[in-house]
């Protein structure tokens, strides 16, 4: 079987979430199929600048072909488009327009799918919401199968992508969550998908006492790893942080990450910037718990990783995704609210055996659930199922563009599509549960 | 925290979420709580500082404002029969001032003027006095308003104090209604430990006195047999693996008969241990030339002491047999034959 994984940057550097996960998984789908993937030259994600030369390349034993992306973005119009779309009624052919000005526009790699897009049994697309996937799965057509790595944004709401997920010819969720939303706003259901997710590989030889020698750390401590960001809910978790440490709280606060926004100058809050993996599952081995105060993620591949190691993890209640996990795994907390942060920060700061059950919970989740052994697993049976149907009878090729007077019809604002969308938590039986802080 | 009671095994994280909202929701319970005790103190205090309804308006009356500044004294001039010819105006007022004066006899041909003169110089005089009395209400009004502002601020602080004592009291007296009920629970607990401690003491003497009648039992057990085999039983589960290794000595040193009783009294599970033992640890048959009898001791129930004596004899024995197969082994328990 020979497959194409698709995705936007691509890189042994590069750290981005889908970019990872997409390249976990085609390193891992190498043992079972001839994989290669197609990417583009860009290496920042805010410009899209051409930083790699063009061309095939090998990285950690994969072909990598790269194509250059036509224009940089320009993030003025972006902002104006995404402004627009987002918050205001507005057309179809506004929302093409945003989706060239995201970028990377690589018209080249779209014209490679065309011409050699028959070459591979399926190309596995990463992330729904850029140009290289929305215009990728067009060429291709019934080949395409979609990594969507889709959050509760507002381009989730844009109606170009309701023909993308309906037109693929399988997908593969991150959560049930992910699931749930995709389904209720695009109503493809019938579209075969599977809840799988990604794996990671924990180094055996983390040390708590290396970190602590490291850094010189030597209290407990509760550790956020990842950007020092706002959009992360950094403001937020600074915030809560101060007022429980204020309150007699007794766990430190560890961040480690690249700053993006001013971290607090508190006694009690250490930043370590950016670190090597080594050392941040250091840290993970040596903290008491991870926080993850994020209200936007579709995975969060960190809070695995904690899991994996035995640690129990604090979440963004507000973020479904990560409050289905805690409640799935029975492995986390979660807080929607401050009184919540407070109280579930000294309960886990306090209860020594509830940290030890919850790691050990999440431990056996994420052996359960996120063992490489079993992500593949889900993916070869996945293809092979494809391959058993074969070319489905109905629904063949993907929704073609409306027209030119339909390009112009008047479409409600992203936001507000989204907005209409169930909110909370789906259980594996595909109940749902009230979203934190609505009771 | 200890109210959150977590079995490793068994988190539900929605429980434990549960849990946390429900102490959430106690936090401002208790909140609202104390809000409660501080409106009941309000209570109590205004009744406590407002019997009449008059001091406590006192209390809560704002401070009054300053007095108005009392009226300068009017000015005072002196007021003759001239005063009202005179002018102001320099030169001109002379001049003024003899015209007036050459026209006063026809004013006076219209009305008398002099009445009027003299009641203006009274008023004079009214007024300057006046003035003085003024000035000294004003001084007295100053000096009052100041002593009651300070009064005032007195009467602030108290009113908080009492405030403050009445509300202390208030949480005092719930304080103690809980403390009463704890004691009255921690009273009921100790009764219950004293009933509890008082009933394993009876057991202990019960238990001492035990041995006594075991020792008289097992004295008397050996003539009718009936008490040391209850008593077989239970030494039989805790030494099995001694007594299946006595069994073996004595079949080994007094023959099948010995053997035989022996199994009789071992528990079932050292009889199972037997039934698999080696051929060669199985009692002799009966035909076999009478050897060496072992006393009765040694196939009759033991006790503790006698019992472990001839496993660690077996020990030995088994130990004598490896290195001289053909010697029959005596148990060190038992008396040794007459050579």
């Amino acid at each position: 079987m020979k497959l194409a994984v698709v995705v936007q940057r691509y890189g042994a550097e590069i750290n981005g979430g889908a970019e990872l996960h997409a390249r976990y998984i085609a390193e891992r789908l190498a043992r079972h199929a001839d994989v290669e993937v197609l990417t583009t030259c860009a290496r920042d994600y805010v410009t899209w600048r051409n930083e790699y030369q063009p061309g095939a390349e090998s990285v950690n034993g994969l072909t990598v072909r790269r194509f250059p992306v036509s224009q940089p973005r320009s993030p003025r119009e972006f902002g104006r488009l995404s402004e627009l779309v987002f918050t205001r009624r507005h057309s179809l052919r506004d929302e093409l327009q945003w989706l060239s000005a995201e970028g990377p526009t690589s018209p080249a790699l779209v014209e490679h799918l065309r011409l050699h897009g028959h070459d591979y049994d399926y190309c596995l697309f990463f992330s729904y919401r850029y140009y290289h996937a929305y215009h990728g799965i067009r060429t291709v057509g019934r080949r395409a199968l979609l990594v969507p790595t889709a959050e509760r944004d507002p381009a989730l709401g844009l109606a170009i992508f309701g023909p993308t997920f309906r037109g693929v010819r399988a997908i593969f969720y991150n959560s049930f969550e992910e699931r749930a939303l995709i389904q209720e706003i695009s109503g493809n259901q019938a579209v075969p998908g599977v809840v799988v997710g990604v794996g990671s590989q924990i180094p055996p030889q983390a040390s708590a006492r290396r970190f602590r020698n490291e850094t010189g750390i030597r209290r407990r401590f509760a550790l956020y790893v990842g950007r020092i960001d706002e959009n992360k809910g950094c403001a937020e978790l600074f915030s809560h942080f101060q007022r429980y440490a204020a309150g007699g709280g007794r766990l430190e606060l560890v961040l480690t990450g690249a700053p993006i926004m001013p971290v607090p100058d508190h006694p009690r809050i250490h930043s370590l910037g950016f670190v090597p993996d080594q050392k941040k599952y250091d840290a993970l081995s040596a903290a008491d718990l991870l926080i993850m105060p994020s209200q936007y993620e579709s995975l969060s591949m960190v809070t695995l990783e904690a899991w994996a190691m035995g640690l129990p993890v604090l979440v963004n209640g507000r973020c479904e995704v990560l409050h289905g996990q805690a409640l799935r795994s029975n492995a986390g907390l979660y807080y929607a609210s401050y009184e919540e942060f407070a109280e579930t920060m000294r309960l886990l700061e306090s209860n020594r055996r509830l940290r030890t059950g919850l790691g050990a919970n999440g431990r056996r989740y994420f052996r359960q659930h996120y063992a490489w052994p079993v992500i593949e697993q889900k993916y070869l049976e996945m293809l092979q199922q494809l391959q058993r149907d074969g070319e489905p009878a109905v629904g063949g090729a993907i929704e073609p563009l409306p027209g030119w007077f339909g390009r112009r019809r008047r479409l409600p604002a992203a936001q507000e599509v989204l907005a209409r969308a169930t909110r909370g938590p789906v259980m594996s039986d595909g109940t749902r549960r009230a979203a934190a802080g609505a009771g | 925290m200890s109210e959150f009671s977590v079995q490793s095994e068994g988190i539900d994280v929605e429980r434990i979420m549960e849990q946390v909202r429900a102490r959430i929701r106690a936090n401002r319970d208790e909140d609202a709580s104390n809000a409660q005790v501080r409106e009941q103190a309000d209570a109590k205090a205004a009744q406590l500082l407002n019997p009449g309804g008059a001091r406590s308006s006192h209390a809560a009356r704002p401070p009054q404002e300053k007095a108005p500044p009392a009226p300068s004294p009017a000015e005072s001039f002196e007021f003759d029969q001239d005063t009202i010819y005179r002018s102001s105006r320099g030169a001109v007022g002379g001049l003024l001032y003899g015209i007036r004066k050459l026209l006063s006899p026809l004013l006076k041909f219209f009305f008398n003027i002099q009445p009027v003169a003299h009641a203006l110089s009274v008023q004079t005089r009214i007024n300057a006095r006046q003035a003085a009395f003024d000035d000294r209400v004003g001084r007295l009004f100053d000096m009052s308003s100041s002593r009651l502002e300070a009064r005032e601020e007195i009467d602030k602080l108290n009113h908080r104090v009492m405030n403050d004592l009445v509300a202390e009291m208030t949480r005092l007296s719930v304080e103690m209604k809980n403390h009463r009920m704890v004691v009255e629970s921690v009273a009921a607990r100790l009764d219950f430990f004293e009933r509890q401690a008082r009933a394993k003491e009876s057991g202990a003497e019960a238990r001492t006195r035990l041995p006594a009648a075991d020792a008289a039992g097992a004295a008397e057990g050996q003539t009718d047999g009936a008490e040391p085999t209850r008593r077989r039983r239970r030494r039989g589960r805790r030494r099995s693996g001694r007594t299946t290794a006595a069994t073996e000595a004595a079949a080994e040193a007094t023959g099948g008969e010995a053997a035989e009783a022996a199994e009789s009294s071992a528990p079932p599970e050292a009889a199972a241990a037997d039934a698999v033992a080696p051929p060669e640890t199985t009692a002799p048959d009966s035909t076999t030339p009478p050897e060496p009898t072992a006393p009765e001791s040694a196939a009759k129930p033991r006790d503790d002491d006698s019992a472990a004596a001839p496993a660690e004899a077996a020990g030995e024995t088994a130990t004598a047999r490896e290195d001289a197969q053909p010697e029959p082994a005596q148990p060190s328990g038992a008396p040794e034959p007459e050579r």
